[in-house]
């Protein structure tokens, strides 16, 4: 990966496989998707599908809910692709992410409001 | 003890400050003047979840057993020389309704044309949002006294799925000490600041 500049106050965790805790969004905050970015060159072989599911817990704020937020996406191994339609899904507390595959396959940026 | 939307960031009460309540307070208060001796601000920010299409009632006075709650938040002073000035902000997509007396306090005056979250016309009746009163710009204010009716805030999510709002409180401590009306000079007495009770729009 290499540096960047991100949005004021925001946050990026790089999905490894199972469930990656990646925010916990503090209580007096929101957080708003940035972007979800799926960097596929450590695959190598056939198109590959690919599942990312993001869970928000509310954690911090003492709710129970838990949203989820799910995507199917065949990816060809070296592409690049962004999920542009999972920008500004709010993040309300703490946020699990999991996805399919080993290795840093899927990146999300979150920025606080 | 009833909450204005100001159309902009409202100062705050600094010692050497004249207010006085309107005749509808308690009578510790009514139409009584005070001075403001000493101030302290202090913030307070109160996260909350509401689920799709629910409610949550925040009420200003302590849960029973002291401290705060889910929905009690203890912003009623405990002394008697106090007043809190407060002045809330706004995050999130959930319309605040303030009430009093467990009535909505933001009305018509047609029969019926009050409040109603379950009413798919008057739930945009009578309410507040992060747009009236930006979280770092709040414009809202409200005053508090010992043992006075807690205002309450009627948080509704009108939205399909679960949603959180951040208020923020500003919390302006006041000890304040009663003044003779006589003892005022007539610039003190115009300048001061009136404090009015929620029965005063009930007409």
């Amino acid at each position: 990966m290499t540096a960047e500049i991100l949005p004021k106050r925001a946050y990026r965790t790089v999905l490894a496989s199972g469930n990656t805790q990646m925010f916990t969004v503090p209580a007096n905050m929101l957080g708003r998707i940035d972007k979800v970015e799926l960097d596929s060159r450590p695959l190598s072989g056939q198109p590959y599908p690919l599942t990312i599911q993001l869970l928000d817990a509310f954690a911090p704020t003492g709710g129970s809910s838990t949203t989820v937020i799910r995507k199917q996406i065949q990816v060809t191994p070296g592409e690049r692709v962004d999920i542009d339609e999972w920008a500004g899904i709010q993040i309300m507390g703490g946020c699990w992410g999991n996805t399919n595959v080993s290795g840093p396959i899927v990146s999300v940026v979150v920025a606080l409001e | 003890m009833a909450i204005e939307l100001l159309t902009e960031i409202p100062s705050l009460l600094r010692p050497g400050y004249v207010v006085r309540f309107s005749a509808s307070w308690e009578k510790e208060w009514a139409s009584k003047w005070f001075r403001v001796l000493r101030t302290q601000q202090i913030k307070f920010d109160v996260p909350r979840i509401v689920d799709a299409a629910g409610t949550l009632d925040l009420d200003f006075s302590a849960p029973a057993g002291g401290g705060v709650g889910n929905t009690n938040i203890s912003l009623l002073p405990e002394s008697s020389k106090s007043i809190y000035e407060i002045v809330i902000g706004l995050k999130g997509l959930i319309a605040v309704y303030p009430r009093y007396n467990n009535s909505y306090f933001l009305k018509l005056e047609a029969t019926g044309v009050l409040p109603d979250v379950t009413d798919a016309n008057l739930r945009w009746l009578g309410f507040f949002d992060q747009d009236d009163s930006p979280f770092a710009q709040s414009r809202l204010r409200e005053y508090t006294v010992k043992d006075q009716t807690p205002p309450v805030l009627r948080l509704y999510n009108q939205h399909g799925q679960t949603e959180k709002l951040v208020l923020r409180f500003i919390c302006n401590r006041c000890r304040v000490e009663e003044v003779a009306e006589s003892q005022l000079t007539e610039a003190e007495r115009r300048l001061a600041r009136h404090i009015e009770h929620f029965d005063l729009f009930t007409w």
